[in-house]
């Protein structure tokens, strides 16, 4: 969201504070530099999203972690109350500051500025930041702004759904305006067994504006609500920037009835929408498939690169924004493609994954329960069949992240929130250790822990499978290639961990081997005439396993 | 200057100083920003060897028993593997040598190994004999060092060794993309894609 600039305010002598007065001579509420009752109205819509008390200041923190700097909540009961406010993009970029119970109404510690109550000020700082480092960023309007109700205070709330597997925040005033209309009850939440086709579904009733499903911790129970991202969605209102203007020009070719893009995208539509096989292949049909999207992602890529119109949207700039680069290009229309071909392939895509890997998938589910059964109550234990489970507030905050990894589309998306995931993790371990005592050794158990207390591990098998096929090869050498590869590890010790022995096997399974022996071929085929080790040496394959290379 | 990266692949029980032995070889640099990765299972640092620059990839792996058939996924492709084992305890040395067999059967042709004795600083309580260990090195052609990550003591050494290993190429120019590449981004995205 645009922050406004800074307004110029006369400081205060020593000892005085400001204090707006109330009306103007014609007896409107003086909102000063707000300029109109619009963020005061919003935030008093919204006021059980932005204040929650029973949270503490740590969970609150973890939760900020997961939203756009400028993002808030209050905590704790009056006297009491403190604001919570994210400053910054890096972790750790959280500042809590102290709200003061005046005679004239509430003000900041260290604050020369009082207002008559808490959404008037907040109002205020989200307009100017006086002590803050930062104006905040408000919720997004929970309705449109012709609603009025005489209950303004109380129109949000968070609430954990009675079957303790769903968080949401509930717009009272919706409720109070649709009475009768049959979305007064929440919607049943899926059953374990059965499967969303989309990872993170959004209820077709409006007044749940919010939530995560699945066990949002094992740990706590209750814990604190774990919203969506508070991000504005200011993007109707903005002028089209060229990126906008280039995945509008990427799906007007894929809907033209004669474009190269459209005939590859409806081929591949085709296939993902029809029952049939196709023709057979020997080896893994999962992976033929994805093979088969990242050829179509990658040729439609290297055909909109050379697109004389796509050079041109890409080329031009409005005002103020700098010279793009050429190598800038690529990046820009993988974006672009994402948004306007991978994006509306992706239920079928998924869909169809899920249906191929279906044997697979159960197995992981049931070897996942069964470790969990092992490990006993995580409550009571804190800790799983891998050993010491994080703080309860991390591995909340770890499983938003993975539900948003379930969301995403765009792989670049998908492995930030990967490597995010697992700096958690490091950061879970590394309490009172060395940084050089943080290796392997104590990363890969605390990952399978963690993903044995996951919920939809099924989901994330199918996303490590997907970015291990569709990313570069030479991505796969360096840091997302490790790490893709231990989340691959980890689900397989899982999938295939007999509990009657303690342990996983000593091989790899033939599934396995024969996924690594694609990637692999892939990564060498890709590789010959590179600067490698063994650029001409033959591939010796450990197991005998009938795969046959398509990226010749 | 020709810019060559080599996946060097940790291999040895838990315990025995692998993580340490790269965060010394990382850390040990004037520059800080020499290794901007999330923890120390993944580690990376260009050194200069000759005329190239030689870009360690170092993956670490568990050395816990219940891992061990996850080893192959990292192994995998790697230009160099070392072998590290605790010379105060002889059952490290042990799991080396079923390392070594194992790398032989299923590892990358042409391997360069190389088997790292560490904690030598620990003289007063040694079990692994440096005269064994070297003359097993020998019988398969590795290269051997006896390291202390505490004292940092042949570190340096052991990565320098490797390079001198390593078989010279002639490097050509990358081939077409294959994937979706993430390393360049659009300068300034305005927000994030789907």
């Amino acid at each position: 969201m645009a922050q406004p600039e800074d307004q110029a305010l006369a400081a205060p002598t020593h000892g005085e504070r400001l204090v707006p007065s109330q009306e103007n001579g014609a007896g409107e509420t003086c909102l000063g530099v707000l300029g109109g009752p619009e963020p005061l109205l919003r935030l008093q819509r919204t006021w059980g999203v932005w204040q929650v008390p029973e949270l503490d200041a740590q969970a609150a923190e973890a939760l900020l972690e997961l939203w756009p700097p400028g993002s808030f909540l209050v905590t704790g009961q009056e006297p009491c109350q403190v604001l919570v406010l994210r400053t910054g993009p890096s972790p750790g970029e959280v500042n809590t500051y102290q709200i003061q119970k005046l005679p004239g109404g509430v003000s900041l510690e260290s604050s020369h500025l009082c207002m008559p109550d808490l959404p008037h000020l907040l109002a205020f700082l989200s307009a100017s930041r006086d002590v803050l480092p930062r104006t905040l960023l408000l919720p997004p309007p929970t309705l449109g702004s012709g609603e009025q109700h005489a209950d303004t205070l109380q129109n949000g709330s968070v609430q954990l759904g009675t079957s303790e597997r769903m968080i949401s925040v509930v717009n009272k005033l919706y409720l109070e305006t649709h009475r009768g209309q049959g979305v007064l009850s929440p919607p049943e939440t899926a059953p374990e067994t059965t499967k969303r086709s989309d990872p993170a579904p959004r209820s077709t009733s409006p007044h749940r504006v919010s939530w995560v499903e699945g066990p949002l911790s094992p740990e706590a129970p209750h814990p604190g609500p774990a919203l969506a991202s508070l991000r504005e969605e200011d993007d109707d209102q903005e002028e089209e920037g060229p990126e906008d203007v280039l995945t509008s020009h990427v799906q007007a070719l894929a809907r033209a009835r004669s474009s190269y893009v459209a005939k590859q995208f409806r081929g591949l539509q085709a296939r993902l929408a029809s029952e049939a096989e196709g023709p057979h292949r020997p080896g893994d049909p999962a992976m033929e498939l994805l093979q088969d999207v990242r050829h179509l992602l990658i040729d439609l890529q290297d055909h909109l690169a050379k697109d004389p119109n796509v050079r041109a949207i890409f080329g031009s700039r409005g005002p103020g924004v700098p010279q793009k680069n050429e190598e800038d290009l690529g990046p820009a229309v993988e974006a672009a493609l994402c948004r306007a071909v991978l994006a509306p392939l992706r239920p079928a895509l998924w869909a169809r994954l899920r249906k191929l890997r279906a044997p697979e998938l159960r197995r992981l589910r049931r070897q996942q329960t069964a470790l969990r059964a092992e490990a006993g109550p995580p409550a009571a234990q804190g800790a799983g069949p891998e050993g010491q489970g994080p703080a309860p507030a991390l591995r909340l905050r770890i499983h938003a992240r993975l539900q948003h990894l379930h969301a995403a589309c765009a792989p670049r998306r998908k492995v930030a929130l990967l490597l995010a995931m697992c700096r958690d993790i490091y950061e879970g371990l590394a309490s009172g250790k060395k940084p050089e005592s943080l290796g392997a050794d104590a990363f890969l158990p605390a990952l399978t822990e963690e993903l044995i207390w996951s919920p939809d591990i099924e989901e994330t098998q199918l996303d490590v499978e997907f970015l291990m096929e569709l990313l570069d090869p030479e991505e796969l050498l360096g840091e997302v290639g490790y790490y893709l590869t231990t989340w691959f590890g980890a689900l397989h010790h899982i999938a295939h961990y007999q509990p009657e022995a303690g342990r996983a096997p000593q091989e790899l399974s033939s599934e396995a081997s024969a996924t690594l022996c694609q990637w692999h071929r892939r990564r060498t085929l890709q590789g010959q005439g590179h600067s490698r080790a063994q650029p001409d040496l033959p591939f010796e394959e450990p197991w005998e396993i009938q795969t046959v290379p398509r990226d010749q | 200057m020709a810019l060559r990266e080599l996946k060097v692949c940790l291999l040895g029980d838990t315990g025995v100083g692998k993580s340490s032995i790269v965060w010394r070889f990382v850390e040990d640099s004037f520059d800080p920003n020499i290794n901007p990765t999330i923890g120390a299972s993944f580690m990376t640092k260009t050194v200069q060897y000759q005329n190239e620059l030689h870009k360690f990839l170092i993956w670490d792996t568990a050395g816990q028993e219940r891992f061990r058939a996850l080893a192959p996924m990292y192994y995998r492709g790697s230009a160099a593997a070392i072998i590290v084992y605790d010379i105060t305890k002889e059952e490290t040395f042990s799991t080396l040598k079923n390392w070594v067999k194992e790398l032989r059967q299923h590892g990358p042709p042409n391997i360069v190994v190389a088997i790292a004795g560490n904690k030598c600083d620990l003289i007063d309580v040694r079990e692994v004999m440096e005269r064994d260990a070297k003359d097993y090195a020998d019988s398969i052609h590795a290269i051997f060092v006896e390291t202390s990550a505490k004292n940092a003591i042949n570190i340096n050494e052991l990565f320098i060794e490797i390079s001198r290993r390593i078989p010279s190429t002639d490097t050509n120019p990358p081939c077409g993309g294959k994937g979706f590449k993430l390393r360049r981004q659009p300068s300034e995205p305005r927000r994030s894609c789907c």
